[in-house]
């Protein structure tokens, strides 16, 4: 009897907890509707989908996440974060290009969207979208151990020049942006590396730490906690100018490489959807740019802002689509 | 032994598949190993082990003669069974295109249940009803999941 | 400070709900086929910034580790691990639930879990630091001497071990390749079918060889065959004095070894299950029993997954790396409230520190408290007949595939090995070596290329650190150890 007792008080107990974190969830939710009812189109009347192509918790994931949350509010109706990972990119793509062109299928872009096409892992490529804004750009960072010899990114070049394939630089996997990264590196200064492809889950940096590899290359949000305790140092940065997170940090510009090739993410949507409904998604999404609250975000993530409307956003992948293609064909990676 | 011998067989064909299908990949060198070598390798392995266990099992076999309990629990009716549940699942799961998530899955239960011996389609019903229910709330209305949507939800 | 303080944070009302709330999701996760603690954890992360450092990071710890609590009641009651870390909780446990036993199953296997979460705290609050450094004397050639010697432990883990072991493992690392190749660039084996390049799911392959196979068997037997476990009485519910006995050895051997596996990064719980299965499998003194329902096969394991659940922590609590999914998650959090984890977290944040190290010690208490009263409820499930209960578990086998991606794809995966499974059981091939196999196969071709290209061609690599060598002695001294003992490995059975 008292064991029955027990059991109904704890499935009770269950129901009330489930309940509140329901709540909890379905909060951020359950704001706004309507204020859409005076536009011409009538878009969005129902929550929109955003498919990541990286797994939860990932650095895509977060930035995606709160890119949703915001857009939302603007919307009028929740976008809700839905990861199909896989192949790159690849299987995210294939399901969202799929879906009915009606803005109601979005997908959470970046260079991915080259990479995964060029190495042969889908059958198309970036036209198959058309672009609705561009968001952010992530620099890529070099790192070392904090006791490595070289004093800044000139004296490892240098070391890596004299010692040609000495050097290993590790990176996110075989024709991954980070990858490239490294071999672009190559070709502005003429050092070699021996390249160590680590796939995700960004271990190259332990590795680093174990010292069995010299350098990595990865987003600088993925190595913070390393840097801020002093284990590792980036000799620099990509990207036009330096990250406020990290002001110390110089970028390769500044140091004479003429390097700035950087991680761009923004939404697209299915190629084929109406102007209208783009032009309504590029409103939103540029009001979450200008948001203070998701400036701060970025900042934290080691993220730039870098806003570009749908018309240049789709120029601008075109042109970045040509860039990594020749990367990857040198590397050997370019499979159509 | 037969069985034995067989099923050995459909596991080679399979190391055979992957081994042939691997060799359309890059192979590398050893310093840059491609990503053919490791499946080619597990492939041959494979192969080389199915081998031996076939040489084992025919030099066992003609030593010992045929004398193993073959036919022990060949029921064909449950046999029966078996393929029209992978094939009513098939169906159902190629379906969902059309019909979305929970429309099929409530068709999908509901039939198993039939075919496992419920007698009433009134119980068959309230089963899947209340199966399908209870996925609903938890992983569309709760965790937000999103499936494939059809008709109906 | 100490423990006591540690305690004071994290017993706080605030943070204890925090801790409840989060023990809670994380034990339905860990019930929930398909749904991981990452996937739970990254639902939860916008909740995490509203409560705040300590009582968010109380939260998320709570869902992660209790999710391991929850993964193996599945596995139990019906065949389908709720978590990749509990298939091997089927291979006992199932048994033991048809013996009528599913009581004793799953309060041996909340106990377990309780007694290994609560000693890995201890463990992780003692050998953190040198822990992490000594995880990080492990390169590529290392992992790869691991993975090897791992791959011969293990393959006394189906019924008669030799070569038709060994065969199922090279089958599963053959299966693993499928998909994006684990160093990244090129999908493999897809047909050129895009969603395939998420390649075969474990969680899908699990369910669908343990789940949707025994689904398919039971429905080939003979209605009158098949009929559920007699009544289960009320004292039956619980473990016997003699099965305790059994237990608790597992259950400390199993702690050991989850923790220091858990420092390996990747599936490193679903890693430690195995190997402390093949460890009780081999030092018990009931050997006949196990394949039939040994009760330590059921507490090994589930405190080893708990074990490594805690012992991953280390990497990310001392050196800010995260080894797992699930714990990049965590690590995310942290980045989230403003918490650099490493090094620095200690001296930056030492309320939420050991508040959620205070609350790990709380969580378990209340973990034990919320699992074992379920019991009763749960093992009542056993007593529902099979043409009611197989669909609706069939449905939800259908679901924790699809939810685990998103991805229809893995649903066609579960159904596969769904039918393979039933064939395996006809024809008397054991599933458990295969699932090692698809679990060990990323790293260990991952670590082979890597070193490859390390040593940028020179083999020597491989046994240039004392590591390796070690590994490498260990594994020929059990290779010539298997041949001496039992030379009819080598034959057909």
């Amino acid at each position: 009897m008292i064991k029955k007792f027990l059991a109904i008080l704890t499935a009770s107990i269950m129901l009330a907890g489930l309940g509140l974190v329901a709540a909890g969830c379905g909060g951020a939710q359950g704001s706004s509707n309507g204020k859409t009812q005076e536009q011409k189109i009538e878009f969005p009347t129902k929550p929109i989908e955003m498919t990541v192509l990286f797994a939860p918790g990932s650095g895509a994931d977060l930035l995606a996440r709160k890119v949703a949350e915001l857009a939302g509010k603007e919307l009028g109706q929740p976008i809700t974060v839905v990861n199909r990972t896989g192949a790159g990119g690849a299987v995210g793509y294939s399901y969202v290009k799929e879906q009915k062109p009606d803005g109601y299928s979005i997908v959470w872009n970046s260079n991915s969207i080259n990479t995964a096409y060029h190495a042969g892992n889908m059958n198309f490529n970036y036209t198959a979208f058309s672009g609705v804004a561009e968001l952010t750009t992530e620099p890529v960072s070099i790192a070392v151990k904090a006791d490595a010899p070289w004093k800044d990114i000139n004296e490892f070049i240098e070391y890596a020049k004299k010692n040609p394939g000495k050097v290993r630089i590790g990176n996110s996997g075989n024709g991954s942006f980070t990858h490239l990264v490294a071999v672009a590196l190559e070709n502005k200064t003429g050092a070699k590396f021996t390249h160590v492809p680590f796939g995700q889950g960004g271990l190259a940096i332990s590795s680093v730490l174990g010292g069995q590899i010299e350098a990595s290359s990865q987003l600088p949000a993925e190595i913070m906690s390393q840097v801020k305790a002093g284990q590792v140092r980036i000799l620099a940065i990509t990207g036009e100018e330096r990250l406020k997170i990290l002001p110390d940090v110089p970028t390769f510009k500044e140091k004479g490489i003429p390097l700035t090739l950087s991680l761009w993410r923004g939404i697209a949507v299915p190629a084929g959807t109406p102007e209208s409904v783009i032009k309504k998604l590029e409103e939103a999404f540029k009001k979450v740019a200008e948001n203070p609250e998701f400036k701060k975000f970025a900042e934290d993530m080691g993220a730039n802002i870098e806003f570009r409307g749908a018309k240049e956003f789709d120029q601008f992948i075109a042109e970045q689509d040509k860039e990594l293609a020749a990367l990857m064909e040198q590397v050997g990676m370019k499979k159509q | 032994m037969a069985k034995e011998i067989g099923s050995i067989l459909v596991i080679a064909g399979i190391g055979l598949f992957f081994m042939i299908y691997s060799l359309q990949y890059n192979l590398g060198s050893l310093e840059t190993p491609g990503e053919a070598v490791f499946p080619l390798l597990v492939a041959i392995a494979v192969i080389a082990m199915a081998g031996w266990l076939l040489f084992v099992n025919i030099l066992a076999g003609r030593n010992q003669r045929p004398s193993e309990k073959e036919e022990n629990n060949n029921n064909t009716n449950g046999t029966r069974k078996v393929v029209s549940l992978v094939v009513l699942n098939a169906f159902i799961l190629w379906g969902m295109k059309f019909l979305g998530f929970f429309t099929s899955s409530f068709i999908l239960v509901c039939l198993f249940c039939k075919l496992l011996g419920v007698k009433r389609w009134s119980q068959a019903i309230g089963v899947a009803l209340g199966a399908v229910l209870g996925a609903y709330l938890i992983f569309s209305f709760w965790l937000q999941v999103s499936f494939p949507k059809g008709l109906f939800i | 400070m100490s423990v006591l303080s540690a305690l004071e944070i994290a017993l706080t009302p605030y943070n204890l709900l925090a801790c409840f709330v989060g023990v809670l999701v994380g034990t339905l996760t860990g019930v929930l086929p398909g749904l991981g603690p990452a996937a739970a954890m990254a639902l939860l992360l916008p909740l995490t910034v509203k409560l705040g450092p300590t009582a968010g990071l109380i939260m998320l710890a709570g869902i992660y580790y209790g999710a391991m609590y929850g993964g193996s009641t599945t596995s139990i009651l019906v065949n389908v691990p709720g978590e990749p870390a509990s298939v091997v909780t089927c291979l006992e446990g199932y048994k033991l639930a048809q013996k009528g036993r599913a009581g004793a199953a799953l309060a041996v296997s909340a106990l377990g879990s309780f007694v290994a979460g609560t000693i890995g705290i201890v463990l992780l609050q003692l050998f953190a630091p040198p822990l992490a450094k000594a995880a990080l004397a492990f390169g590529p050639a290392e992992f790869f001497a691991l993975t090897v010697v791992g791959v011969i432990v293990l393959s006394n883990l189906s019924g008669k071990g030799g070569i038709k072991a060994f065969l199922m493992i090279a089958l599963g690392l053959l299966l693993s390749t499928v998909g994006l190749d684990p160093l990244g660039g090129v999908n493999r084996f897809t047909f050129n079918q895009p969603l395939a390049g998420t390649g075969l799911s474990f969680i899908a392959i699990a369910a669908g060889l343990f789940g949707v196979g025994e689904i398919l068997w039971l429905a080939s037997q003979p209605e009158e065959k098949i009929e559920p476990v007699a009544k289960v009485r009320l004292r039956d519910l619980y473990p016997t004095k003699e099965e305790i006995k059994r237990a608790l050895p597992s259950m400390f051997r199993g702690t050991l070894l989850g923790f220091l596996i858990g420092l390996i990064p990747g599936p490193s719980a679903t890693i430690a299950s195995f190997a402390s299965y093949s460890l009780e499998k081999s030092t018990s003194k009931h050997k006949e029993e196990f394949g039939n329902g040994a009760i330590e096969g059921v507490a090994g394991p589930e405190s080893a997954n708990n074990a490594a659940s805690v012992g991953a922590m280390i990497p990310l609590l001392s050196l800010g790396i995260p080894f797992s999914p699930a714990i990049a998650v965590l690590l995310s959090g942290m980045l989230l409230v403003g918490v650099t984890p490493g090094p620095l977290f200690l001296r930056e944040h030492p309320d939420a520190f050991w508040g959620v190290i205070g609350s790990m010690y709380i969580g378990n208490i209340m973990l034990l408290i919320l699992n074992l009263p379920l019991v009763g409820i749960w093992a009542s499930i056993t007593r529902i007949p099979y043409k009611y209960l197989m669909p609706v578990v069939l449905l939800f086998c259908i679901v924790g595939a699809y939810a685990d991606n998103n991805n229809i794809f893995d649903v066609w995966v579960m159904l596969a090995a769904g039918v393979a499974g039933y064939l395996m059981r006809k024809y008397e091939y054991d599933p458990a070596p295969l699932l090692i196999g698809l679990v060990m196969g990323p790293i260990m071709e991952r670590s082979l290329r890597q070193a490859l290209i390390m040593g940028r061609g020179d083999l020597a690599i491989f046994v240039a650190s004392p590591i390796s060598l070690a590994m490498y002695a260990m594994a020929l001294a059990l290779v010539v150890f298997m041949l001496v003992k039992k030379p009819r490995v080598m034959s057909a059975d």
